[in-house]
């Protein structure tokens, strides 16, 4: 059975003997389909449409009052130091233009972000202790979080769904009817937003051997990269902000390879690595920090941070973090 | 809490770029249903630590990660659900750079 495809190959190269990973477009693989994109600031719990489940990605607007944890991990010992965090950066963390991948991890709390259902879609936007007024808590949260949602779903359906707009280009998988396969079925559907990959690289920051004084204020190092898009983009991988690196070797830190073990706070080895993009950068920044007394109150001495080169190969999408729309109703 | 891995072979020749869910009503000790993208570490119930003589959150882990240029492990607890939309497009040196 023949079958319509398009290819549009790498600038320079011909589509024959092509490599998939090099087309700009293959219709012979399907491409992700984004339905909707919804920010909202407290919990929400929406109507799933589909009424299946799918796949959501989520990214937080920071700001500073968002959750990050400035502890350590218990000393081994009576006689090992505390994690100590000081200095300027303590109150410039963000400044509310900052985004990142929401990770259940980083947030604290396996319910944050969305969890899709049959029928429902809830986002959770965490609030978390700031500080007290007397002995009245005061909370905090993000600015906001931002959903992608897919029209792929998460196993097997005979829903239908109802999609508007015309004109559309459709690209069904080989062997399947175009005109009776459902929205989600086909591989390409152009009245569907999909991701687009602006640019890809890698991004590092190198750390010297350094030692903080006793109960000094926290080293901080950022690189950027400058994306320019006057907009923040999704980017991948999903590693976010507040990432402790203790599992990770001490001459090498491939974020890409590692962010899944990473726990909030600043761990074994009183550090934390952040990344996060804003309209103009996408950022890693190193925060190191220094000892504090140990468990029974007595000077424990400075701390030495080892020689570590963090490294970060992204990917940045067109698609602006934020950008609220919903094609099922369009 | 144990974890368990399952090896995907892809044959892409690169590390691709992956997107991934569990199903929570299949997750140990999660407490909740509806899907969720991964990786994530979460705390799962309080057991007795007889080496250190106090109490201490179970932790688990969902998450994936590539072993190698052709293959992605999946880790979680036994008989967690897992789906994941594997991409193309490599993580590393891909051509638009």
């Amino acid at each position: 059975m023949s079958r319509p495809v398009i290819k549009i190959a790498k600038p320079g190269r011909s589509v024959i003997g092509l490599s998939p990973k090099d087309f700009a477009l293959n219709t012979k693989y399907a491409l992700p389909k984004i339905y909707k994109q919804v920010t909202v600031e407290d919990d929400t719990i929406i109507p799933n449409p589909l009424g299946y489940p799918h796949g959501a990605w989520c990214f937080r607007r920071l700001n500073k009052d968002s959750y990050y944890s400035l502890g350590g991990a218990e000393p081994a010992s009576f006689w090992k130091p505390y994690v100590h965090v000081s200095g300027p950066i303590l109150s410039s963390l963000f400044t509310g233009n900052e985004y990142t991948c929401l990770s259940s991890t980083s947030s604290g709390s396996l319910y944050a972000g969305a969890t899709v259902r049959d029928n429902e879609i809830e986002i959770r936007n965490l609030e978390h202790i700031i500080g007290y007024d007397g002995g009245t808590p005061i909370y905090g949260k993000d600015t906001s979080i931002s959903t992608a949602l897919f029209a792929e779903p998460l196993g097997e359906t005979d829903k239908d769904i109802t999609v508007g707009g015309n004109p559309v280009l459709k690209v069904a998988p080989e062997g399947r009817d175009v005109k009776a396969l459902e929205a989600y079925r086909q591989n390409l559907d152009g009245r569907f937003d999909t991701l687009k990959i602006f640019k890809t690289g890698e991004l590092t920051l190198s750390l010297p051997e350094e030692t903080i004084p006793y109960m000094g204020d926290c080293v901080v190092r950022t690189a950027t990269f400058n994306h320019g898009l006057g907009y923040p983009p999704m980017y991948f991988p999903p590693a976010t902000v507040n990432m402790n690196l203790s599992t990770w070797g001490n001459t090498h830190g491939n974020i890409n390879e590692r962010y899944p073990l990473a726990v909030p706070g600043f761990g074994y080895d009183f550090s934390t690595v952040d990344v996060y993009v804003d309209s103009n950068n996408l950022y890693i920044r190193s925060i190191r920090a220094s000892n504090g007394p140990d468990a029974l109150g007595s000077e424990t001495g400075p701390r030495t941070h080892p020689a570590l080169t963090l490294s970060l190969h992204y990917t940045l999408f067109y698609n602006e973090i934020g950008s609220d729309f919903d094609l099922l109703t369009n | 809490m144990t974890l368990y891995k399952k090896e995907y072979t892809h044959n892409l020749g690169s590390e691709p770029i992956v997107l991934a869910y569990v199903d929570l009503s299949t997750l140990q000790d999660s407490g909740t249903t509806g899907w969720k993208q991964i990786p994530f570490t979460y705390s799962g119930e309080m057991y007795f630590d007889p080496d250190w003589g106090t109490w201490a959150w179970d932790v688990g882990t969902v998450q994936w990660y590539s072993k190698d240029e052709n293959t992605i492990v999946f880790v979680a607890p036994k008989n967690t659900k897992i789906v994941a939309d594997i991409f193309i497009d490599p993580q590393y040196n891909a051509w638009y750079e």
